[in-house]
């Protein structure tokens, strides 16, 4: 599951950076990829989508890597997948 | 200085704390917030739940049927205001005056309100078709369009949209304008009702929403309230005005633009000092005559550091002398809309020796090391003021006013 999902964030984040995704490993930075902040609400935002949950700001405030990303959504997913409510509502 | 002397001669306003002047000045005077839970937008769906929101705004209040058909709310709220600023001014209107008066508005997204029916009743419910006067109630123009036919004003008239710089855009340039000959009177301000479902949820794709409260300055303060509402300033001559024998508010005495040319959203203390530089250098005021500022204050992390370092870049040694607040913390961010509301909160505090406070002020920030006046009005006399209005984009619109004495 780890695994799977770390190959389905590294694979929107590499999309979104117009990166080769054998180049992104969990310690690369947003920075490094060229991204800015703006960039950044660009890929905070697909990766919602393509999980359907919603990452509060204060998370999203906390991502700086690729690493940080895959972690947020982990915990996310779990929640959902326990049967708790992401909100607010897509 | 060159050209005419131009004074503040009649305000009007809506807002989330007060639908008047007089109630508008209460609110200030109490640091009372009109910020609460968002009413006309299922706040359910938001990852935020509060605004400053005109509670209990009845159109039919201010206009018979028909004519509140053609308003968006936004416009419903330019024309409110202007109209109790052309009362409180007293003018009386000639076809001579009507032809040398401009009016002037800012709005960022114009009928939002009327766009987002519109456009839902097509997409959503699969109409054929829109309400046929949707263009008219959706063009950022239509306060200043509406205000033009209310008075018979036939002098310049138009609209500014420049996204939070927009009143003071409008404003600034009604202030050349009167000082220069071109026309007597302004009518002068601006305008924004943005509470819509899907413009709601474009902002919170931004992230720079507060999912609390509007703390400017403080160290816990986590984004923007919005809110909206409308304000208008009558400008005219001094010597109009003295001939008229007119109650002066205060004198409006300079107006400084800058671009950033930086960052689409991210602003730039380099380029927001030019723009209160280019207002003082307008004005002929020297920075230590500066004894307020109305900050753009609004309580996003970025925008207050940058801010406060604005003010230590262009005050120096006065900075600690320079009260600074951010009234947004009452009465939210009013976009395009919020010039003009934050001018007559800044020429009343002149005029009433009051400067109003930053409200919901909790904990300092050292990145913000300047006097922002917290939670409590101060009664303090100040001879010239700024209100400063930094935009997306990059835009800065500054303006400079001065004490009337007598």
């Amino acid at each position: 599951m780890t695994d799977v999902l770390t190959q389905r964030v590294t694979a929107i984040i590499a999309k979104s950076a117009k990166r080769d995704e054998a180049a992104i490993s969990a310690e690369t930075t947003f920075e490094q990829l060229g991204l800015d902040s703006l960039d950044a609400l660009g890929v905070i935002s697909a990766l919602e989508d393509e999980f359907n949950v919603s990452i509060p700001n204060e998370e999203v405030a906390r991502i700086r890597n690729v690493g940080h990303a895959i972690e947020s959504l982990g915990k996310l997913l779990a929640l959902t997948s326990g049967g708790g409510k992401t909100s607010p509502e897509r | 200085m060159h050209g005419r002397r131009v004074v503040v001669t009649g305000m009007g306003v809506v807002s989330a704390i007060g639908q008047n002047l007089p109630e508008f000045w209460e609110s200030l005077k109490e640091g009372r917030s009109g910020i609460g839970p968002i009413e006309s937008v299922d706040r359910t769906k938001l990852r935020f739940s509060n605004g400053a929101e005109v509670r209990s705004f009845n159109p039919l209040n201010y206009f018979d049927e028909k004519r509140s058909e053609m308003l968006d709310r936004f416009a419903q709220f330019a024309v409110v205001a202007a109209r109790e600023a052309v009362a409180d001014a007293g003018i009386t209107w000639t076809p001579e005056l009507r032809e040398r008066t401009c009016v002037t508005t800012g709005s960022g997204i114009g009928g939002e309100r009327a766009h987002d029916e519109g456009f839902s009743d097509l997409y959503r419910e699969n109409r054929g078709r829109v309400h046929p006067l949707t263009v008219p109630r959706v063009m950022p123009n239509a306060g200043a369009s509406h205000i033009s036919m209310e008075f018979g004003i036939t002098g310049p008239v138009f609209t500014i949209s420049t996204a939070c710089s927009s009143s003071n855009h409008s404003i600034g340039n009604a202030f050349w304008m009167v000082r220069n000959g071109l026309v007597d009177l302004a009518l002068t301000g601006g305008s924004e009702s943005p509470f819509t479902y899907g413009y709601l949820k474009s902002w919170e794709g931004l992230r720079v929403i507060s999912s609390t409260t509007c703390r400017p300055f403080s160290k816990n303060r986590d984004g923007m309230i919005l809110g909206e509402g409308g304000g208008m300033l009558v400008l005219e001559s001094l010597d109009a005005a003295r001939a008229r024998g007119v109650r002066i508010y205060g004198e409006i005495v300079g107006f400084g633009m800058s671009a950033d040319a930086f960052h689409l959203t991210q602003p730039s203390p380099e380029g927001a000092s030019r723009a209160v530089r280019a207002a003082l250098h307008d004005g002929g005021v020297p920075p230590e005559e500066i004894g307020y500022v109305n900050a753009h204050g609004t309580a996003t992390v970025t925008n207050d550091s940058m801010e406060a370092r604005v003010i230590h870049m262009v005050f120096g040694e006065h900075a600690d002398r320079v009260g600074v607040s951010s009234t947004k913390s009452l009465h939210g961010h009013v976009l395009g809309g919020a010039g003009a509301i934050e001018a007559i909160a800044t020429v009343l505090a002149l005029h009433h020796g009051i400067l109003p406070p930053t409200g919901n002020y909790a904990e300092p920030d050292p990145a913000c090391d300047i006097d922002v006046i917290p939670n409590v009005s101060r009664a303090q006399t100040v001879e010239y003021a700024l209100s400063n209005s930094f935009a997306f984009g990059g835009l800065n619109a500054v303006l400079a006013f001065r004490r009337w004495e007598g």
